[in-house]
C-alpha cells in the first residue's frame, strides 16, 4: 500500500518525467532525507536543474 | 587563561549543558520524551560565553537548538525536563517542548523555535525595552542560515539606525540542516550586512575564556549593545550530533567526521 509521502513522491517524479517545464523548488528538496520520503531522489544529477533546494 | 575562577565557572556551566544533553540521549529511546530534540553538544561554549556577559534581566531569543542557552541563562532543569516529558510542571506547561523553552513571568526570557525570525524578534523586543527607558539588552541568536533571510538584513539596518540595544549572535556551524554554506551563500560570512559594530570569532575557543576582554569578547559585545550600539557577533562553532535527534549522522556522508577527530586530537571533547 502506498503511503501519503510515497504518493507525493510518485506524482512529482512522474511530473518531472512527463513535462519539461515542471520545476520543484523548496527547502530540503535535495536533502538526503527526502522530506520524510516525499522528495527522495528527485534531485538526482540528470534533473538537478529542475529539482533544487532554496533552503537556508 | 589568566583567571582560573572565571574559567572554572564557565567550564562548569558548559559541562552541565553537556551532561544534560547526554542524559537526554540516554532517555530518548524510552520514548518518554515526546518532543524532537536539537542538541547543543559541541556548541555549549557559545551559549556559556555569551550569557556570561549578560545581566540577569537581559533577554535571550534562541533557536530550536536552545538547551544550551536555557541552561547557561540559569533556567530550571526540573522545569526543562518536565517540559520535555510533556508534563504540567514544564516550562510551557508541557505543551511546547524542547524548541520553546520560554520561562514566563521572569525578566530573563528565552524563546525557542525556528531561527529564521529571531533577528527580528530580538530586535523588536529590544526596541520595546528601549522605548520604556530600560537598560535591557536583547540577544537574538540565529544560525548562519538565517543570514540569508531578508528580515535579517532589515533587522540589522533598523537596529543600527534606531540604536536598538540588541546583540545579534550568529552561531555559525556552517550548516542549515544538512546543507553546507557554499550551496547557500554567495557571500563571505560577515561581509554583506549594514554597518554595525561586528566581530567574527575564529573556530577555536568559541566564546569561552578570553582573558583581557578583546574587542570581540561577548562582554564587550553586550556592553556595546547596552550603549545603544547594536553588535553583530559571529562565533564559529560545530554541531557534533545529527541535526535533530540523539544519534550520529556521519554515515549519511554529507559531512566528514574528520573535524571532530581534529578537535578530539587537541583534547577538545
Amino acid at each position: 500500500m502506498l503511503s501519503y509521502a510515497g504518493a507525493l513522491l510518485e506524482t512529482m517524479d512522474a511530473a518531472l518525467a512527463d513535462h519539461p517545464n515542471v520545476f520543484i523548488m523548496g527547502q530540503g528538496v535535495d536533502d538526503f532525507k527526502g522530506i520524510f520520503g516525499s522528495t527522495t531522489g528527485l534531485a538526482r544529477e540528470v534533473r538537478r536543474r529542475r529539482a533544487c533546494s532554496t533552503c537556508r | 587563561m589568566k583567571d582560573e575562577a572565571i574559567y572554572r565557572r564557565l567550564f562548569r556551566t558548559a559541562l552541565l549543558i553537556r551532561l544534560v544533553e547526554e542524559r537526554i540521549i540516554e532517555l530518548y529511546p524510552s520514548d518518554k520524551i515526546q518532543s524532537p530534540v536539537h542538541l547543543s553538544i559541541g556548541q555549549e561554549a557559545v551559549a556559556v560565553g555569551v550569557c556570561d556577559g549578560l545581566q540577569p534581566d537581559d533577554l535571550v531569543f534562541a533557536t530550536y537548538r536552545s538547551h544550551g542557552f536555557y541552561i547557561a541563562k540559569g533556567g530550571s532543569l526540573d522545569a526543562m525536563f518536565a517540559e520535555l516529558y510533556g508534563r504540567k510542571g514544564g516550562v510551557s506547561g508541557g505543551k511546547a517542548g524542547s524548541m520553546h523553552l520560554r520561562p514566563r513571568g521572569r525578566a530573563d526570557g528565552i524563546v525557542g523555535g525556528g531561527g529564521q525570525h529571531h533577528p527580528a524578534r530580538g530586535r523588536r523586543r529590544a526596541r520595546a525595552s528601549q522605548r520604556r527607558g530600560a537598560s535591557q539588552v536583547a540577544v537574538a541568536v540565529f544560525g548562519d542560515g538565517a543570514t540569508e533571510e531578508g528580515v535579517y538584513h532589515e533587522s540589522l539596518n533598523f537596529a543600527a539606525l534606531m540604536k536598538v540595544p540588541v546583540l545579534f549572535l550568529c552561531e555559525d556551524n556552517g550548516l542549515a540542516v544538512h546543507s553546507h554554506r557554499p550551496a547557500r551563500q554567495s557571500y563571505q560570512p560577515g561581509r554583506s550586512t549594514p554597518r554595525l559594530v561586528r566581530h567574527r570569532q575564529p573556530p577555536a575557543g568559541g566564546g569561552l575564556g578570553h582573558a583581557g576582554d578583546p574587542p570581540g569578547h561577548p562582554r564587550c559585545a553586550a556592553a556595546s549593545a547596552r550603549r545603544r550600539e547594536p553588535f553583530v557577533l559571529e562565533i564559529a562553532t560545530w554541531r557534533y550530533k545529527e541535526h535533530v535527534g540523539v544519534g550520529e549522522d556521519f554515515h549519511f556522508n554529507y559531512r566528514s567526521a574528520s573535524r571532530r577527530r581534529c578537535l578530539e586530537a587537541r583534547g577538545i571533547r
